[in-house]
C-alpha cells in the first residue's frame, strides 16, 4: 500500500490546518482576509504538484487503502480542474466577503479548502464507501457555504436550506439504491462492481437500484428535472461559492458519472443510457428554454449552467475514448468559461445590481470586462474561435459516431436536439451581449457612471480566465494532448 | 513564410491592433492602417495566386499546415489552408473587393467619433480575417470555423450602431437564422467524419463516390442547409433584408460582396459529394430558381433604395446557387465573381446617395438627383445595367451563361429557366424603376435636393473603379462563341476536372443567339417601361396603405385603356409583388421565425411562473417524480 | 425467523414513509425526520444485506452513513435558527421568495 500517493489530497488537508490555526492564533479584531490569499497560494501549490505529475499509462492503476482511492489519469485530471477552480473561487472570495463585512472568514475558508479536499477524494473514490462520504462531505460543505451570508440576506439562508433538503433527500434516494446494488453484487468496490455487472443477469431489484443511483447522480449533476435547486442557490449563494459550485461540483459529478455508469455499471449501459438521454434531453429543452426569459444575471447564468451540464453528459452516454475526452476538455473549458463569467457580474453587481439591466453601458465603461464576459458566453454558446467551439465539435461528434457505429440512434436524435438547443442559447447569451453594448447606460441608476472598479484578486481571475478562454481555443494542442495522456 | 500566412493574419492583427489601441491613434492611423493591410494582404494574394498560375494546371494546389487544430482519440484535424483555383479566386475577390470598401468606409464613416471608428475598421478587418479563413479551408473544421467566424463579424457589424436596438435585433437575427443552417452543416460534417474518419478535402472529396447514395443525399442536404442560410436562400433568407440596418459599406462587403456567397462557395467546393445524389442538386437548383425569381418580384416593390438591393441580393444570390445545382459550377462562380463588382458597386452607390441626403432611403423622396451628383449616378447606371444584364455588361454574360445551362445544361429543367428568365424580368424591371426613381424625373422633395452634394473623393475613387471593374470582370468570361479566349474557364477547370464535360457542346450557337436576342428585347421592354412608370408626375409610387387595393384600381386606370399591355402586366405583377412581400415574406416566413421565437418565450415564461415557483416542497415532488420517470424507464429497457 | 426478506421489506416501508413524509410536511425539522427516515431504510437494508451475505463491508458503511447524516442535520439546524432570528416562523412554504 502506498500511503504516499494521495499527496495532493494530503497538502489541501494541510492547507485546512494552516487555515484552521490561523483563524486561531490571529486575534479577532484582525481581518482574515488574508486567508484568501493563504489558499490561493496555497491551491497554486497542489495545481504544480498535480500538473506534474504523470497519469499512470499502464494497468493496474495505483490504489492506496486497500482499493478505497484510486490514482489514476481520470482522477489526476479532474482534480486539476478542481483545485484550479479552487484557486480562483479564493481569489474571489478576497473582497467579496471583506466588502459584506462577513465575520466568519476564517470558517469560509476552512469550508472551502475542505469542500476541495471533498472533492478530490470524490474523484478518486475506489468504492461506494469512500464515495459516498466524500459525496456527503462536499455537500454539506456547500451547504454551509451557500448559506454564509446568514444574517446579511435571508435569501441566502432560503438557499441554503433548500439545497439541503433536496440534497438530503438525493442523497437518500442515492443510498436506498447503493444498499440494494450491495445486496445484489456483494460488493462495495466498484472494480468489483464492474466485474460482476460485466456478467449480472438483470432483475427488478437491479432496476430499482439503476434507477435510485441514476436520480442521485442527475441531482449532483443537475440534470432536470433534479435540477430545481440550482437556480434558488446559485442566484442567493455568494458568487464566488456560485462559480466554485458550478464549476468544481459539476466537474466532480461528471467524473462520478464516468465512474459510476460508464466504469462500474458499464455492463449495463443499454439500461442507464436510456435513463440518462431521457434526462439529457429535458435538460436541453427546459434550462435553455427556462433562460429566455431571466431577469437575474446570475440566476440566467445557473441555467446556462444547467445546460451545459447537458451538453457534458453527452461524453458520458457516448462512452467512447472519444467521448470521455471530449467531456473532460469541455469540462475544463466550462471551468474557466464559468467563472470568468461568474467574476464579472460579481463585479458588476457590487455597482450594478444583481438584475441584467446593470450590465448596460458596460461595454463603454469597462471595456475589458464587457470583452471577457462577451468572450465567456459566446464560447459557452460554442462560437468559434473560443475553447467552448471545439468542446462542443467534439462532444457531438463522438455522440454522432457512437449512435452510427453502435446503432443507438436515441443518442444521434440527442445530438441533434441538442444542436438545435445550442442554437436557442444563442438567445439568451446575446441578451447578455446586447445589455453590455447596445442598450444606453441609463443615468439615473445609481453605479452606472465610471468603470467598474477591479481588485487585485478578481483581476488575476479575470486574467487566468481570459488567457484561458483564449488558449483552448486558439491552440488547443497542449491541452488535448494533457488529455489524451490522462485518457486514453 | 507562406505569402498565404500573410493574406490571413495581418487583417486579424490590424484588428486586434485597432481595437485595443485605435482609438488612441486617431482616425487617419486607424484608418489607414486598416486599408493599408488589406492592401498588403491583395498584394500577397495576387503575389500567392500568380504563383499557384506558375504551376502546370494540373498541380495547381498549396497546402499550408499551419499548426495542429484538434487532436484527441481518433479525431485528428490540423489548421490547414488550401490554395487552389477557386480558393485563390475567392482570396483576389475578398481581399481586392474589401479593400475598395475599406476606402470607402474612410469617407462613410467620418462622422463617427475616433473610438467608433477605430472599432468599426476592426471589426471589418476581423472580417475580412474570417472570410478568408472561410475560403482558404482545407477541411470541413476550417471551413466551418471561419463560417461561425464570419457570422459573429456580420453579427458585431450589422449592429454597429449603439443605441440602435433595430439594429442590434437585426444583428442578433443574423446571427440565429444563420445558426439554423449551420445547424445542417455541422450536422453534415459529422456524417462526414463519420464516413470518411477524416475532414481534409485531400481526404473526402476526391473519395466522395465511396458514399452510399442514400448518405451522399443527406450530407449533400445538410450541406445545402448550411449553405442557404449563409446564402439567403429561401425561406432562409429574413435575415439579410434586416441586415440593412448596419453601416452601407458593411451591407456592400458582407451582405453582398462576399460573405453571403459563401453557400455556393461551398457547394462548388463540394461538388463532387453533391454530383453524387440528383435529388441534393435538384434541391439546390429548384431552391435557387424559386428564390431568384420571388426575391426579384419583392424588390420590385420595396421603396428603401437598401431593401431593393437586399432583395435584388437574395435574387442573385439565387442565380448563383440555380448555377451551381444545375452543375454549372463555373457559371455560378462566374456570377458571383461579376456580382461582387456590380452589387458592392450599387450597395456603395446607393451610400452615397444616402450620405448626400442626409440618411434619407426612401426613393419616393428623391428624383432628378443626377444633377446633383454625376458621378454616383454614372457608376450606379453602370452597376444597374449589369444587374439587369443590359448586352456585352458582365452580368449580361455571367446570367445568360446560368440560364443557358439551366435550359441545356446536364441537370437542365426548362421550369428552371422559365423561373430564371421571369427573374431576369424582374430584375431588369426593378433596377430601371431604382435609377429612374432617384436620378431622372423631377425632384420630389425639394429641400432634401436642395442639399444634396456629391460625395468626396475616397468614396467616389471606389465607386468608379468599381464600375470599371463590373465592365472589365465580363471580358473574363465571354460566351464560348465568340472567343476561345476563356481565362475564368480555364482558370477553374482543375477544380473541376472531375466532372464530365459537356458545357456549351450541346447548345448550337442559334439557340445561344436566340436567348441573347429574347433577353435584351425583355431587358429593353422592361427599362422602357419603367422609365415610363417612374419618371413622370403620374407614376409617382402608391403610398404603402394602397397596397392591397392595387389589383382593384388595375381595372379603373387610365393605363388600362390608353398605355400599353405590357403596363397592365406589370402593374399585375407589382400588386402580385406587394402581396408576396406583405404576406409571404414578412407574414408567413418573417412571422414563422418571429413565431418560434415566441413561442419560445411563452415555454420560458411558463416555466418561470408556474413551474419555478420557489416552493422547496414543490421541487422535492418534481424530484420523486423524476426518480418514479426513471424507475418506469428503467422498466421498459432492462430487457 | 426473520428472514432478509422482511427486514428488505421493512426498509422498503421506512422509505416510502420518509419519502411520503417530506413531500408532505412543511415543517423543516420533521422534514428532516423523514429523510433521516429514509436514511435509515437505507442503513437497514445495508446492515440486513451484509449480514446475510455474511461481509463486513455494509456495516462499514452503515457506521459513516450515520456520522454524516448527523452533520447534515447539524448544518441544517444552524440554517434554521439564522431563518428563525430573523422571520420567528419557518414553514418552508413561506421560504419561496427565490422563484422563477
Amino acid at each position: 500500500m502506498n500511503l504516499a500517493l494521495p499527496l495532493p489530497e494530503y497538502g489541501v488537508l494541510g492547507l485546512a490546518l494552516v487555515v484552521l490555526l490561523y483563524d486561531l492564533v490571529v486575534p479577532e479584531r484582525v481581518s482574515r482576509r488574508a486567508l484568501g490569499w493563504v489558499c490561493a497560494l496555497g491551491f497554486a501549490g497542489v495545481l504544480a504538484l498535480l500538473l506534474r505529475s504523470d497519469a499512470p499509462q499502464v494497468a493496474p492503476v495505483p490504489t492506496a487503502f486497500g482499493g478505497m482511492y484510486v490514482a489514476d489519469g481520470l482522477a489526476l485530471a479532474f482534480k486539476t480542474l478542481i483545485v484550479a477552480a479552487a484557486m480562483l473561487a479564493s481569489l474571489a472570495s478576497l473582497d467579496y466577503l471583506e466588502a459584506r463585512g462577513v465575520r466568519w472568514q476564517g470558517e469560509y475558508y476552512l469550508l472551502l479548502t475542505l469542500v476541495t479536499f471533498a472533492l478530490m477524494c470524490l474523484v478518486s473514490a475506489g468504492d461506494l464507501l469512500t464515495l459516498y462520504v466524500a459525496l456527503e462531505l462536499n455537500s454539506i460543505g456547500f451547504y454551509a457555504l451557500v448559506a454564509v451570508l446568514k444574517g446579511r440576506s435571508l435569501t441566502s439562508s432560503e438557499a441554503g436550506l433548500k439545497y439541503l433538503i433536496l440534497g438530503a433527500l438525493s442523497s437518500a434516494l442515492l443510498l436506498y439504491g447503493i444498499s440494494l446494488l450491495y445486496g445484489l453484487s456483494g460488493t462495495v468496490s466498484l472494480a468489483g462492481l464492474a466485474a460482476w455487472a460485466a456478467g449480472a443477469a438483470r432483475s427488478p431489484a437491479l432496476v430499482v437500484a439503476l434507477a435510485l443511483v441514476a436520480a442521485g447522480l442527475a441531482f449532483k449533476m443537475s440534470l432536470v428535472p433534479f435540477h430545481m435547486w440550482a437556480p434558488d442557490v446559485y442566484q442567493a449563494a455568494p458568487t464566488p461559492v456560485t462559480a466554485f459550485l458550478s464549476v468544481a461540483g459539476k466537474t466532480a459529478a461528471l467524473a462520478l458519472l464516468v465512474r459510476v455508469l460508464d466504469a462500474a455499471l458499464g455492463g449495463f449501459i443499454g439500461v442507464w443510457d436510456k435513463l440518462l438521454m431521457v434526462l439529457m434531453a429535458a435538460t436541453f429543452v427546459w434550462a435553455n428554454l427556462g433562460a429566455l426569459k431571466q431577469r437575474d444575471a446570475k440566476r440566467l447564468m445557473a441555467y446556462s449552467s444547467v445546460a451545459q451540464a447537458g451538453y457534458l453528459a453527452i461524453g458520458v452516454a457516448a462512452g467512447s475514448a472519444l467521448g470521455l475526452q471530449a467531456a473532460l476538455f469541455y469540462a475544463l473549458v466550462y471551468v474557466f468559461t464559468n467563472v470568468a463569467a461568474f467574476q464579472v457580474l460579481q463585479l458588476v453587481a457590487e455597482s450594478g445590481g444583481p438584475e441584467l439591466s446593470g450590465l448596460r453601458g458596460l461595454g463603454r465603461r469597462s471595456p475589458g470586462l464587457a470583452l471577457i464576459l462577451a468572450a465567456a458566453v459566446l464560447s459557452l454558446a460554442g462560437i468559434p474561435p473560443f475553447g467552448g467551439f471545439f468542446g462542443k465539435f467534439y462532444l457531438f461528434a463522438a455522440g454522432v459516431r457512437e449512435g452510427i457505429v453502435a446503432g443507438r440512434s436515441w443518442l444521434l436524435a440527442l445530438v441533434g436536439l441538442a444542436v438545435v438547443m445550442s442554437i436557442v442559447s444563442l438567445f439568451y447569451y446575446l441578451i447578455l451581449v446586447k445589455q453590455m453594448y447596445i442598450e444606453p447606460a441609463d443615468p439615473e441608476a445609481p453605479g452606472t457612471g465610471g468603470p467598474v472598479a477591479v481588485p487585485l484578486g478578481a483581476r488575476l481571475v479575470l486574467g487566468v480566465c481570459a488567457a484561458m478562454i483564449l488558449w483552448t481555443g486558439l491552440y488547443p494542442s497542449p491541452i488535448l494532448a494533457w488529455i489524451r495522456q490522462a485518457l486514453f | 513564410m507562406n505569402p498565404l500566412l500573410v493574406v490571413l493574419f495581418l487583417p486579424l492583427a490590424t484588428a486586434v491592433f485597432n481595437r485595443l489601441f485605435g482609438a488612441r491613434l486617431g482616425k487617419g492611423a486607424a484608418a489607414g492602417l486598416a486599408c493599408a493591410s488589406v492592401l498588403v494582404a491583395f498584394a500577397f494574394a495576387a503575389d500567392s495566386v500568380l504563383g499557384l498560375a506558375a504551376l502546370p494546371a494540373a498541380s495547381r494546389q498549396v497546402l499550408v499546415h499551419v499548426y495542429d487544430l484538434l487532436d484527441l482519440a481518433s479525431f485528428r484535424v490540423g489548421f490547414d489552408l488550401l490554395l487552389d483555383p477557386l480558393s485563390g479566386m475567392m482570396i483576389l475577390v475578398v481581399t481586392g473587393i474589401g479593400f475598395l470598401i475599406h476606402l470607402y468606409a474612410v469617407g462613410y464613416m467620418h462622422e463617427e467619433d475616433a473610438g467608433e471608428y477605430a472599432r468599426f475598421f476592426a471589426y471589418v478587418n476581423f472580417f475580412v480575417f474570417s472570410m478568408l479563413t472561410l475560403v482558404l479551408a482545407a477541411n470541413f473544421l476550417v471551413i466551418f470555423t471561419g463560417w461561425e467566424l464570419v457570422g459573429v463579424s456580420s453579427y458585431l457589424l450589422i449592429g454597429f450602431y449603439r443605441g440602435k436596438t433595430s439594429a442590434a435585433d437585426a444583428g442578433k437575427k443574423a446571427f440565429i437564422v444563420n445558426r439554423v443552417g449551420d445547424f445542417g452543416f455541422l450536422m453534415a460534417i459529422f456524417l462526414i467524419w463519420n464516413a470518411f474518419g477524416s475532414l481534409d478535402f485531400s481526404a473526402v472529396l476526391p473519395h466522395a463516390a465511396a458514399l452510399s447514395p442514400g448518405m451522399a443525399t443527406a450530407v449533400g442536404l445538410l450541406l445545402f442547409m448550411g449553405a442557404a442560410g449563409k446564402s439567403a436562400q429561401g425561406p432562409l433568407h429574413v435575415w439579410l433584408p434586416d441586415a440593412m440596418e448596419g453601416p452601407t459599406p458593411v451591407s456592400a462587403l458582407i451582405h453582398a460582396a462576399t460573405m453571403v456567397t459563401a453557400g455556393v462557395f461551398l457547394v462548388a467546393r463540394c461538388h463532387a459529394i453533391f454530383e453524387l445524389s440528383p435529388l441534393a442538386l435538384g434541391v439546390v437548383a429548384w431552391t435557387g430558381a424559386l428564390t431568384a425569381f420571388l426575391a426579384a418580384t419583392v424588390a420590385m416593390v420595396q421603396v428603401d433604395i437598401k431593401r431593393v438591393w437586399a432583395y435584388s441580393t437574395v435574387s442573385q444570390l439565387g442565380y448563383m446557387v440555380l448555377g451551381v445545382g444545375v452543375g454549372a459550377y463555373t457559371a455560378g462562380l462566374f456570377h458571383l465573381l461579376t456580382h461582387a463588382f456590380f452589387k458592392a458597386l450599387l450597395f456603395l452607390a446607393a451610400g452615397s446617395v444616402m450620405h448626400a441626403l442626409h440618411g434619407e432611403l426612401d426613393m419616393r423622396r428623391m428624383g432628378g438627383l443626377w444633377r446633383k451628383m454625376p458621378l454616383t449616378c454614372a457608376t450606379m447606371i453602370v452597376g444597374a445595367a449589369c444587374l439587369a444584364g443590359v448586352p456585352l455588361t458582365s452580368g449580361f454574360f455571367s446570367k445568360d451563361e446560368i440560364l443557358l445551362m439551366a435550359l441545356r445544361g446536364p441537370h437542365a429543367d426548362f421550369g428552371l429557366w422559365l423561373l430564371g428568365y421571369l427573374g431576369a424580368a424582374c430584375t431588369a424591371f426593378y433596377s430601371g424603376r431604382l435609377i429612374f426613381s432617384v436620378f431622372f424625373g423631377k425632384p420630389r422633395d425639394h429641400h432634401a435636393y436642395e442639399h444634396a452634394h456629391e460625395s468626396p473623393w475616397v468614396m467616389g475613387l471606389p465607386l468608379v473603379l468599381l464600375a470599371v471593374g463590373s465592365l472589365a470582370v465580363g471580358l473574363l468570361g465571354l460566351p464560348g462563341f465568340l472567343t476561345h479566349w476563356q481565362p475564368f474557364t480555364d482558370w477553374l477547370a482543375p477544380v473541376f476536372a472531375d466532372l464530365k464535360a459537356v458545357p456549351e457542346a450541346s447548345a448550337s450557337r442559334a439557340l445561344v443567339l436566340g436567348l441573347m436576342a429574347l433577353y435584351t428585347g425583355t431587358v429593353a421592354v422592361l427599362g422602357w417601361i419603367a422609365w415610363r412608370l417612374y419618371t413622370g408626375e403620374a407614376a409617382a409610387h402608391p403610398a404603402d396603405g394602397e397596397a392591397t387595393s392595387a389589383l382593384h384600381r388595375l381595372l379603373w386606370n387610365k393605363y388600362f385603356f390608353d398605355e400599353a399591355y405590357g403596363f397592365v402586366f406589370v402593374r399585375a405583377l407589382l400588386g402580385y409583388s406587394r402581396w408576396l412581400w406583405r404576406w409571404v415574406d414578412q407574414g408567413l416566413v418573417d412571422g414563422t421565425v418571429n413565431g418560434v421565437a415566441a413561442a419560445a418565450q411563452a415555454a420560458g415564461d411558463f416555466l418561470r411562473g408556474r413551474v419555478h415557483n420557489g416552493r422547496t416542497r414543490q421541487y422535492a415532488a418534481y424530484l420523486a417524480a423524476g426518480a418514479c420517470l426513471l424507475l418506469g424507464l428503467a422498466l421498459i429497457y432492462h430487457r | 425467523m426473520f428472514g432478509v426478506g422482511f427486514f428488505l421489506a421493512l426498509a422498503f416501508a421506512l422509505f416510502a414513509v420518509g419519502a411520503f413524509g417530506v413531500l408532505t410536511r412543511r415543517d423543516p425539522l420533521v422534514m428532516f425526520m423523514c429523510i433521516e427516515m429514509m436514511f435509515n431504510s437505507g442503513n437497514l437494508a445495508l446492515v440486513a444485506l451484509s449480514r446475510y451475505l455474511g461481509l463486513a463491508s455494509g456495516h462499514a458503511l452503515v457506521f459513516f452513513v450515520v456520522a454524516v447524516a448527523a452533520a447534515e442535520v447539524a448544518v441544517g439546524l444552524g440554517i434554521i435558527i439564522a431563518i428563525f432570528r430573523t422571520e420567528k416562523d419557518v414553514n418552508v412554504d413561506h421560504l419561496s421568495e427565490l422563484k422563477g
